[in-house]
């Protein structure tokens, strides 16, 4: 392929694009609009994701045994809890310890224990961690069913809580970038049909002359391609700008609130937007080219 | 060069454009394709480029059979044979030069072999002062020359002309017709597709007659009427 070759087939493609430029910016408008949507849910869940793991180590549950109940064998009950699916470690809190851990918290006022260090009230418990922060759920409610315990308690319903999001969130961006996803093809296909017609002549004679399929698909998937990266391109610099922007004002004002700051992987996800436009657009003129442009 | 055995057309529609056409053209011949309007000349041409396959029959150009090209090959195929057409078929919006350097440029030449080749090309044709006009800007005949240096820009082994005088008054047509037969004189085998008795009264040359798809008369340097 001589470099003739490749001026021929983008000076055709950027010749089709300004011809049919309301088509072309049609294209372009929603690939950008599906890529914005598509870039703000990854980051959402991203963020999601990155919360559930930073909790991960805060989430943990813990059993608390019946009081007064001496005939518990604990340490065929702690390889019990082991065996469950999802659990990670397990770790006995005899109830001396349980209330060690009070006083420190209490620190120097701790003195209102004071009567009630002879006779600990506090259950004997067990704290158990899980391999996934998903996965604490599902132990907890598996773990109240143990008649050995009183109670058991684990985040409160946040893990849950975030999951649920988390999966919400995948349902409905999956749904909706779907939908304009589909859009946005069709539209490419619908630009790109345009411009195999506004050629057509010039198609027919250069298969006369012995233009290979390659020559007179080239500037056709070329078109689409661009009209798919410009689209993404504008989206994923609309999101990286405000992401990054959204981080400098968190990090002054919310300075606890824990965001995704990875810069590779940050780097990495936009460049994956950009990315997602531009097979949208190869996509789309690919189709058309199938449909409209028979041999 | 070019033989055809037993060569049937029939179009969806049971329409019967060919019926067991047979002949054979030798290297460097001129020959003229005559018949009324719908006996299958055009059709014939198409076959010879690869636009139609034949219901029946094979096609051999320079041994090779033309009916068995792979898809992939057909483009190769006809990059050398070249192509000259009643409407002329030039581009629009590219001048002269462009027009002619379009069949190069689908060959993936370099520009510099392009620029060299084109303009050899109209100076054939003796279009090269008017390189760089625009088709509307040329008169019937000129386009008409611009389109055969396009076609044998390539230096093609066949040249098909179908009606190539269709559009142009009579003494454009005799300066065209005499051009391809110049183009012959230079080695390329032509085969020309017309009903225009001019210009085959003209040239006497071979003349093979097509009446309702069959050949009806093949004769050297024949006349348009039998
Ligand atoms: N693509 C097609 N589909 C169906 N029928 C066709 C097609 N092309 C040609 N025909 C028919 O085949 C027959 C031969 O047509 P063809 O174009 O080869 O004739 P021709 O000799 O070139 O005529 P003309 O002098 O008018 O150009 C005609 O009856 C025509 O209607
Ligand atoms: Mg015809």
């Amino acid at each position: 392929m001589s470099l003739n070759t490749v001026s021929y087939y983008f000076k055709e493609a950027f010749k089709s694009i300004f011809r049919n430029s309301f088509l072309s910016l049609a294209s372009v408008v929603v690939v950008f609009i599906t890529i914005f949507i598509l870039g703000v849910a990854v980051l959402l869940i991203i963020n999601a994701s990155y919360l559930a793991d930073t909790l991960q180590n805060q989430l943990e549950i813990y059993a608390y045994l019946k009081t007064g109940d001496v005939s518990i064998d604990t340490r065929a009950l702690e390889d019990k809890i082991k065996a469950l699916e999802g659990v990670a470690s397990v770790k006995f809190i005899p109830k001396e310890e349980g209330l060690r851990k009070i006083k420190e918290k209490l620190g120097d006022r701790a003195d209102i224990l004071a009567g009630i260090e002879e006779r600990n009230p506090l259950p004997d418990a067990y704290l158990i961690k899980t391999k996934r922060p998903e996965d604490v759920p599902m132990v907890g409610k598996k773990l109240a069913t143990f008649p050995e315990f009183e109670t058991v308690k684990y985040g409160q319903g946040v893990v849950e809580k975030l999951l649920q999001v988390t999966t919400m969130l995948k349902i409905f961006g999956v749904g909706i970038i779907s939908l304009f996803g589909f859009g946005a093809v069709l539209l490419i296909m619908t630009t790109i049909r345009l411009a195999i017609f506004s050629r057509r002549k010039e198609i027919e004679i250069a298969r006369i002359l012995g233009a290979t399929n390659w020559f007179v698909r080239m500037p056709f998937i070329i078109e689409g391609t661009f009209l798919g990266l410009t689209g993404s391109l504008l989206a994923a610099v609309l999101v990286a700008v405000g992401y990054y922007s959204l981080l400098l004002k968190v990090s002054k004002a919310l300075p606890f609130l824990v965001l995704f700051r990875d810069q590779q992987w940050l780097t990495l996800t936009f460049a994956a937007l950009v990315g997602t436009g531009g097979i949208l657009g190869v996509l789309g003129s690919i189709l058309s080219l199938n449909k409209y442009l028979k041999f | 060069m070019l033989q055809l055995f037993n060569v049937t057309k029939i179009y969806p529609g049971s329409i019967k454009a060919l019926s067991d056409v047979s002949f054979k053209v030798n290297k460097g011949e001129f020959v003229f394709l005559v018949g009324n309007s719908g006996a299958g000349k055009s059709t014939l041409l198409k076959l010879i480029t690869r636009e139609e396959l034949p219901t029946h029959g094979q096609i051999l150009v320079n041994g090779k059979n033309i009916v068995r090209l792979r898809g992939r090959e057909i483009p190769l195929y006809r990059r050398r044979i070249g192509m000259v057409f009643q409407d002329f078929r030039l581009l629009p919006n590219k001048t002269a030069f462009e027009n002619v350097a379009f069949a190069l440029e689908i060959c993936g030449l370099s520009g510099k072999q392009i620029k060299e080749r084109s303009l050899y090309a109209l100076e054939r044709v003796g279009m090269a002062k008017k390189a760089d006009r625009f088709p509307a800007e040329l008169s019937g005949g000129e386009a008409q020359r611009v389109a055969i240096a396009r076609a044998i820009v390539n230096n093609p082994i066949l040249l098909l002309a179908d009606e190539p005088t269709g559009n142009l008054d009579p003494e454009n047509s005799l300066a065209i017709i005499n051009l391809l037969k110049e183009i012959n004189y230079s080695g390329t085998t032509v085969i020309v597709a017309t009903h225009d008795a001019l210009i085959v009264d003209a040239l006497r040359q071979r003349v093979i007659a097509l009446k309702d798809g069959k050949i009806v008369r093949d004769e050297e340097s024949g006349a348009y009427a039998g």
